[in-house]
């Protein structure tokens, strides 16, 4: 009985030893392919699409197709690469693997050694009955029915639970045989005798001396997880359950997460008829289970043959071998799953592809993309051939991919004018349409022309009510009214005018010209018309110095000065021109470009996401100034344009259906993007979840974005995430420029844009001035957050 | 002996209610989970449950294991019950004969003094058995039998569809292979083990032939440990019990309770899960009485 002496670990012991070198080598070799699988397949199965059709050898062919030397291991029945499913698979089976089997040594562990160490009472009966029960019926059923109990679709966790449930048994009664034997060594005793603790001892003397046989039998755990991963696989049960599908053939699940199980649930049918579908995923488990098994009973007669020793598996060389195995496991489970893929995709966005598209629309035929401008159709033209080339579905009216949306508008037909002049009737300074002030079209403002002097009109703070009546003794005769737009009552501009006012300046911030007639016609251009304008507060500013007055001076006497009746007004020693003349209402038509991905979970895919920009601008003015747009009315749309041409080149298949909008009218009160929300098209009938709205992301500083998100935490939080991967912070910015960017109702919608906003003079910005680095890194997060949002159930 | 019979009876009657009881909960958790907006509330599945297991054991009691409506016919699922509980037990009583015959023949054959140089093998080999998941060995066989086939023109067995005839010999193949390899592993360690104990080589001294050395001495001390492989055999047989019949097309209970789990016809699942489990638990505790029989030493410690 030679075998009784403990002898030391010679090689001669290791390579004897046949299951534990086939074992080892198998096992290396699958720690290989997880590690490094991916590098080594032809194609990533997170985005990849699937080969439909192919001609070989003179005659059509669907798949599945066989193995051939472009495809070694041949497709599945959806052309799918299954030498790239097998490698990516390997990394997702056998990490799901790992964890079943370590939460089933765990709880095995726990509740054998309860059981052992109060071996005859209570808790061992339970334990053991416990362990009967699970036992009594087969494992694959009673796993299938706790999976589906707890939602297959929860994925890899549920997993966890059910087969550590139906698994823990049998570790459970080895480990409390185990415990029952020590229980009666001397030097368990010896510990008693010392004082020391029942649970101390247990833990401290007794799983010491069990650690080893628990090495052994965590290997041949692994095995038997595998087996019946495996099993359940070809039963058709899979980490996440796969997206349902409506097809020819009625309803199909289609796996969607590469794992070795989900192959075999797929290809079970073709068994029969195209055996290298399930033949490759049945050996690689086949390959897997017995390396484990081969490795397991290896280093059990390797143990029996040395002796059973602690210090041969808590050797400092084997506590570094776990160590290394420890960090490549963090590195795998760190890069399991669908996130570098996303990323790597999400990189693929070209700021210098996307800066073609700005130079495009920013040519000299689609410089002017006002509304009503030629422009504006051939860029809509330009958007909508490239949905074609990128392969995008129409969305819009009749098969096309236009919205029409018909509105009025007028457009001055002479430079509009704005000066301020000094008492004498010199121009002191002339102020720049669009910049410094914007004309208004509503009730009675229109074409006019007036040269009077000011008179400042202030308001009392926060009043609601304004019956005609408080306005007796108001004398505007003459004069130009200037008040401050934020406590004005909602139609004073009419009052001025039947007060004798020539003309009217409102200090807004946002000077805008309102060129488009919403709502009731009758409302617009009511005769007389009074030139109406809005300036800026740095204008006002200026124009008021001459009295030593300001903007804020005034905003904070108004409480004093309105305290006996809620008005009150002081002529000014300035005087000022204004100057317009508009052209006659015109009724123009103007589309939207509306192209979808259509989603491919059938689950998901009635959830709408829709990434859009504007695509109109400022145009030319009457004296030929001209406002390209290139960052705002642009640079969003190009995004928009190269994240489609990045989907289709890279065959992208989103599982929320995912539409690609320009929008028109932007610059409108009444947008492009209103009229799609309010339309009724068969786009209706999904729900949409998020709306991307883009612009401006072509300057700036490159270390901000700003998110203008309403009130939608969620989306914020995704583009703060994907942000963080381009070390680009991500702040709550205020409402930009234009009208539909601020609506807040209606789905959850973000705007985002570089932090930029107040740059003068944006508007007019050339392609040059978009830089092709910021570009690229906005649209890189934009696209990882769309992409996340497309496919992740929950994000 | 009987009060120990009679306690297990107990014990298994209370298993079964068990059973009854967890296949109603897992099954009433199945439905709603597969509703969009699925709830978790374990306490109100539980005391639903409860009520099924006391409704169901009552119907029971009176023979009726309820009614399944597939396609609006209705049956009855006693008669499913016994149309697959034939079938599947015929197929697993066939594997596992044939496992016990070729595993126990194959381990006591290796055992034995003479061929100690088979042991690297039959272990490496029993492994390899071991190893193998039923649906690469089912695959290995009918691609075996298609090449088979294509190189003699000879058909050997159908590869599907049910049948007492040649039907049955592909999957009780299959659902043999980890069994004989679990039982001649088991056979060879234990024979292997008893025959190098002192009293063989007494019985040898006293000039007793080879077979009544077998036959007296070392498969009566072997037996036990071969008996309890045989318990272990029937759980893998079985666990891939449902896969083989899939694969095979083999109309019995394991191929039947995934398809009523898939579609949530929780009578049939009740049914034959307490079916199942009653036949596993009775099947131990013959094994359990047999023990005793064969193993004097263990009848006294119970």
């Amino acid at each position: 009985m030679t075998q009784l002496r403990a002898s030391r670990l010679r090689w001669r012991h290791v390579l004897l030893n046949v299951p534990l070198v086939i074992g080892a080598v198998v096992l290396l070799g699958l720690f290989i392919v997880v590690l490094f699988g991916p590098l080594f397949a032809p194609e990533n199965p997170y985005l990849a699409g699937n080969r439909v059709i192919e001609y070989k050898n003179g005659q059509l062919m669907v798949p599945p197709f066989p193995p051939s030397p472009d495809i070694p291991l041949g497709t599945d029945q959806w052309g799918r690469d299954l030498l790239s499913i097998l490698l990516y698979g390997a990394r997702n089976t056998l990490v799901a693997c790992t964890f079943i089997t370590m939460a089933r040594l765990i709880l095995g562990l726990i509740l054998g050694a309860a059981a052992g160490w109060n071996s005859g009472r209570l808790v061992d009966r339970i334990v053991m009955g416990a362990v009967e029960l699970t036992t009594a019926l087969p494992m694959l059923l009673i796993g299938m029915i706790i999976i589906f109990a707890l939602d297959i679709r929860r994925g890899i966790l549920v997993f966890i639970i059910a087969l550590c449930f139906v698994g823990w048994g049998e570790i459970a009664q080895y480990i409390r045989s185990e415990f029952m034997t020590l229980k009666g060594q001397p030097f368990i005793e010896g510990a008693r005798v010392i004082g020391l603790h029942g649970v101390g001892i247990a833990v401290r003397h007794v799983l010491p001396n069990v650690l080893p046989a628990l090495v052994v039998l965590a290997l041949l755990e692994m095995g038997a997880v595998l087996m019946i991963l495996g099993e359940l696989g070809f039963a058709g049960v899979f980490i996440g359950g796969g997206i349902r599908q409506e097809s020819v053939f009625g309803q199909v699940t289609i796996p969607d997460i590469p794992e070795w199980g989900a192959m075999l649930a797929s290809s079970r049918r073709y068994a029969r008829s195209y055996i290298w579908m399930v033949a490759y995923p049945a050996m690689a488990f086949f390959v897997a289970v017995l390396g484990f098994n081969m490795m397991g009973e290896g280093l059990r007669r390797l143990v029996e043959q040395v002796g059973v020793s602690t210090a041969f598996i808590l050797s400092r060389r084997m506590l570094v071998i776990i160590a290394v195995v420890v960090v490549a496991t963090v590195y795998i489970i760190n890069n399991v799953g669908p996130a570098p893929s996303y990323a790597r995709l999400a990189g693929g966005f070209d700021g210098v592809a996307a800066i073609q598209h700005v130079a495009a629309l920013t040519s000299e035929d689609l410089a002017d993309r006002r509304v009503g401008a030629p422009g504006l159709e051939t860029a809509a033209q330009y958007i909508a051939s490239r949905f074609e080339m990128y392969g995008l579905q129409p969305a819009g009216q009749g098969h096309s991919y236009f919205q029409p949306m018909t509105t009025h508008i007028v457009y001055p037909e002479e430079q509009p004018g704005l000066a301020q002049m000094n008492a004498e009737g010199t121009i002191l300074k002339s102020y720049r349409h669009r910049l410094d002030f914007g004309e208004r079209i509503t009730r009675h403002g229109g074409s006019g022309t007036a040269e009077a002097p000011l008179t400042f009109v202030g308001f009392e703070p926060g009043r609601r009510s304004w019956p005609n009546e408080v306005y007796i003794g108001m004398d505007l005769r003459g004069q130009i009214a200037l008040y401050l737009a934020e406590d004005a009552p909602p139609s004073f501009d009419t009052e001025a005018l039947i007060r004798g006012a020539r003309g009217i300046l409102v200090v807004a911030d946002n000077v805008v010209p309102q060129v488009q007639l919403t709502g009731q016609l009758s409302n617009h251009l009511r005769k007389p018309t009074i030139p109406i304008f809005h300036i800026t507060p740095a204008v006002a500013d200026e124009i008021l110095a001459g009295d030593d007055l300001s903007v804020a001076a005034l905003r904070e006497r108004l409480p004093e000065e309105t305290r006996e009746q809620p008005w009150f007004v002081q002529p000014l020693t300035a005087r000022a021109h204004m100057h317009l003349v508009l052209s006659p209402v015109q009724e123009v038509t103007t589309y939207n470009v509306l192209g979808l991905v259509p989603g491919t979970d059938l689950a998901l895919n009635d959830q709408l996401i829709v990434v859009g920009a504007h695509y109109d601008n400022l145009g030319r003015e009457p004296d030929g100034t001209l406002y390209p747009g290139a960052n705002d009315g642009a640079s969003g749309v190009a995004a928009v344009l190269e994240i489609a041409r990045l989907w289709s080149a890279e065959e992208f298949k989103p599982r929320r259906t995912v539409l690609f909008a320009a929008w028109t009218a932007g610059n409108l009160p009444n947008s492009g993007y209103q009229r799609y929300q309010d339309s009724y098209s068969p786009l209706a009938l999904l729900r949409t979840v998020a709306v991307f709205n883009l612009d401006r992301l072509g300057h700036g500083d490159g270390r901000t974005l700003l998110v203008d998100d309403g009130a939608n935490r969620p989306l914020t939080e995704l583009l703060g995430r994907s942000a963080e991967k381009l070390g680009v912070g991500v702040q709550k910015g205020n409402p930009l420029l234009h009208n539909y960017q601020r609506s807040s109702a209606g789905p959850p919608s973000v705007v985002v844009s570089w932090a930029d906003q107040d740059r003068p003079g944006i508007l007019s910005d050339v392609s040059e001035q978009v830089d092709p680095q910021l570009l690229g890194t906005a649209g890189q997060i934009v696209n990882l957050a769309l992409i996340t949002a497309s496919r992740e159930p929950s994000y | 002996m009987p009060t120990f019979i009679a306690r297990r009876l107990l014990f298994i009657a209370f298993v079964a209610l068990a059973i009854v009881f967890f296949c109603f909960l897992g099954m009433g958790m199945v439905r709603n989970s597969s509703t969009s907006r699925p709830s978790y509330d374990l306490p109100f599945f539980a005391r639903q449950a409860a009520r099924n297991t006391i409704g169901w054991v009552r119907k029971a009691a009176q023979g009726d294991l309820g009614q399944v409506t597939m396609r609006e016919a209705s049956q009855p699922v006693t008669e499913i019950l016994s149309d697959t509980y034939v079938k599947s037990m015929g197929l697993l009583l066939a594997s596992l004969a044939l496992a016990a015959a070729l595993g126990v023949s194959v381990g006591i054959f290796a055992g034995l003094r003479e061929h100690t140089w088979l042991a690297l093998p039959i272990l490496t080999l029993t492994l390899l058995g071991v190893s193998t998941p039923s649906f690469f060995a089912a695959l290995a066989l009918q691609v075996g039998e298609i090449r088979f086939l294509q190189m003699t023109g000879i058909r050997l067995f159908p590869v599907g569809g049910f049948g007492w005839d040649r039907h049955i010999v592909m999957p009780a193949l299959v659902l043999a292979a980890r069994p004989v390899a679990h039982l001649a592993r088991v056979t060879f360690i234990s024979i292997a083990e008893v025959i190098n104990q002192d009293y063989i080589r007494t019985a040898r001294a006293k000039g007793l032939t080879n077979l009544m050395i077998l036959n007296r001495h070392t498969l009566r001390n072997a037996l036990v440990p071969i008996l309890t492989a045989v318990g272990v055999s029937l759980r893998f047989a079985l666990g891939s019990l449902p896969v083989v019949e899939l694969y095979f097309g083999w109309p019995g209970m394991g191929s039947r309770l995934l398809n009523a789990i898939r579609r949530g016809e929780t009578q049939v699942v009740v049914g034959l899960a307490v079916a199942l489990g009653l036949t596993f638990m009775f099947v131990n505790l013959l094994l359990d009485v047999t023990y005793r029989l064969v193993d004097p030493r263990l009848r006294e410690v119970s």
